[in-house]
């Protein structure tokens, strides 16, 4: 029999919907199948560029409070060393390989999700957090339109599903989850991480090298619920990979009922040993104490109340 | 943990380019483990603990990081972040403790913590010539190899190691630090002769605290998993053959 946790992403099996979210010990196939080992659904790979890239210089990372601040840049050995590596991890991990890129032009993103299908992951998740050279470097994730037209050329270039990443720093994320829906998308992670910085006084420096950095961990846990929450109160369709703050299996449930289909975890893996088998564990252990029996089960009670009062 | 701006009471200038810089920190960290030291403005880099209560670094000057790390004077403060990572496991009644180089700086410190737990402790202390080698270990017999033989005998480590067994020798476990072909050939005689061997690996820091995965070796992460591995290393296929650089491109060592 199945188990309860079993679940379907864009035709894709997951044996449980925890899913290794792009950036977080995953920058080889090794470390990929090592998270399959230790009992992820399914594995994002670092976001890859086309060209080889050096990435800031320290400090790229720090963890303060709950609060992990990053700005790593992006560093990565290029599309060639790429492939190999997903094709290694492919045949090792046992669970589906999500590919992820980013590119700074539409026509490079074309170019990356036409060369990486050749390693054939089964996803390609689209990093659109990143700045459009063309258009005096405003994020792709910013606008309705730039994603829209990052989610065309992609879906030009391959014929493997596709996720494309938001960013939670927009005004309204349901707009661009719509356009890239439109656009053809098969599928949305939300949320990438929320902008912030960390200052020393001491040292009068912010800490980060890049200055500027994405949060990320558990105190970010509502920002994301609210965005899936946003996506689907208004309309779209296509599943969501709920990504954001999600450390025990609590959180999963939560995030189930804020609508998602899977669940990205990221800032957790650095934290706990045995991360996934314990997620897997702690949402079996939730959802039988609490009667439900399936994942389906978890969704909101709807009694009609207005989301649009001011906070 | 952020970097915490830490007061520097003391220098000791221990080579031409190797200075151990005392702190106003009494915290405690286990041998192997190591500090992210931040120089504002420039970079963020792992240092291995040479020593707690007082707290104290090894900095070896030979990149720009390193460098300007050790112009810092006394009563100056530097931005430290740790300690992070898995050091030693403090076991055994007779240990050996080898070091190449700046690695000596750690195995130094687990020496005088095993001596402090009534260990029989000795050690050898390799470098390339006189002018690299660091201060040995106070109370403990020391052997010196320099590859010129500018200082105690000519040759390796390991020659030195082999030494000891043919005199009859006998070692529960061998703690050592260094270049990584030193470190994997010790390995190696631990295993034929199964002994326990503790190495301190080094690989490309980012993160320092198993987050962006830049110091893998193996499938094992050398800031969270390690620094400290045993005889396990040897089946790492990388192991002394290759690393990621900072684009995680791969690399031979
Ligand atoms: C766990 C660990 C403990 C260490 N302990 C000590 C110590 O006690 N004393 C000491 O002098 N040095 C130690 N090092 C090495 C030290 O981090 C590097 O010498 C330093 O980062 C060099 O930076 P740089 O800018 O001065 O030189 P660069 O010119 O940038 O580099 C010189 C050399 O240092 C290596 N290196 C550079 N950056 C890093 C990095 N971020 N992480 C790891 N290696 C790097 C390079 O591969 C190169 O071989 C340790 C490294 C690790 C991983
Ligand atoms: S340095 Fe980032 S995981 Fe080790």
């Amino acid at each position: 029999m199945a188990s309860v946790l079993e679940t379907s992403l864009c035709g894709i099996t997951l044996h449980n919907p925890f899913i290794l979210a792009s950036g977080i010990r995953d920058l080889n196939s090794a470390l990929l199948v090592r998270a399959a080992k230790e009992g992820a659904g399914a594995v994002t790979s670092k976001s890859v560029s086309l060209a080889p890239r050096l990435g800031h210089p320290n400090p790229t990372v720090v963890f303060h409070g709950g609060i992990m601040l990053n700005a790593v840049g992006l560093s990565g050995p290029g599309i060639d060393a790429e492939i190999k590596e997903l094709k290694a991890a492919k045949r090792a991990a046992g669970v589906p390989i999500i590919a992820s890129v980013f590119a700074q032009s539409v026509e490079d993103f074309y170019e990356l999700a036409y060369r990486i299908s050749e390693a054939e992951p089964e996803m390609i998740e689209v990093n659109i957090s990143c700045p459009n050279v063309a258009n005096e470097g405003r994020m792709f994730s910013a606008c309705a339109p730039d994603a829209a037209d990052v989610t065309h050329a992609v879906k030009k270039a391959t014929s493997i599903p596709i996720s494309i990443k938001l960013s939670p720093n927009v005004t309204d994320i349901a707009e661009i989850a719509h356009a890239v829906e439109a656009a053809g998308a098969d599928c949305i992670t939300a949320i990438n991480t929320v902008g912030g910085m960390f200052i020393d006084p001491i040292a009068r420096r912010p800490l980060l090298s890049n200055k500027v950095g994405g949060l990320s961990g558990s105190l970010i846990k509502p920002v994301a619920l609210k965005a899936v929450w946003e996506i689907r109160r208004r309309g779209v369709k296509i599943p969501v990979i709920g990504t954001g703050g999600i450390s025990v299996g609590k959180d999963a449930a939560e995030m189930f009922c804020a609508g998602a289909n899977a669940i990205g975890v990221g800032t957790a893996a650095m934290g706990r040993e045995n991360l996934f088998s314990s997620l897997c564990l702690e949402l079996e252990k939730f959802m039988s104490e609490n009667n439900y029996r399936s994942l389906k089960d978890l969704k909101l009670i709807e009694d009609g109340s207005d989301a649009s009062h001011p906070y | 943990m952020l970097p915490t701006p830490t007061k520097i009471t003391r220098v000791e200038q221990e080579t031409k380019t190797v200075k151990t810089y005392y702190f106003d920190d009494q915290s405690y960290a286990i041998p192997g483990q190591f500090y992210m030291v931040w120089v504002p403005g420039l970079e963020e880099k792992p240092m291995s603990v040479s020593g707690t209560r007082p707290l104290s670094l090894t900095i070896c000057g030979i990149g720009p990081a390193s460098i300007r790390m050790n112009e810092y004077k006394e009563g100056e403060c530097m931005f430290l972040r740790g300690p992070l990572g898995k050091g030693f496991r403090l076991e055994g009644k007779s240990v050996l403790g080898i070091g190449g180089g700046y690695g000596f700086g750690p195995v130094r410190y687990a020496l005088l913590e095993m001596q402090k737990k009534g260990a029989k402790t000795k050690a050898i202390l390799g470098a390339k010539n006189k002018d690299w080698l660091l201060r040995p270990a106070a109370g403990c017999e020391t052997i010196i190899t320099t590859n010129d033989g500018s200082s105690g005998k000519k040759g390796l480590v390991t020659d030195a190691l082999l030494g000891l067994f043919d005199s009859g020798e006998k070692f529960d476990t061998i703690f050592t630090c260094g270049p990584e072909r030193m470190m994997k050939a010790i390995a190696e005689i631990c295993k034929d002769r199964k002994i326990g061997c503790q190495m301190l690996l080094e690989r490309y820091m980012k993160c320092g605290i198993g987050v962006c995965g830049q110091c893998v070796i193996g499938d094992r992460l050398v800031c969270r998993d390690g620094p400290m591995f045993g005889i396990e290393a040897l089946s790492f296929a990388d192991f002394g053959a290759t690393k990621l650089d900072r684009t995680s491109e791969r690399i031979p060592i």
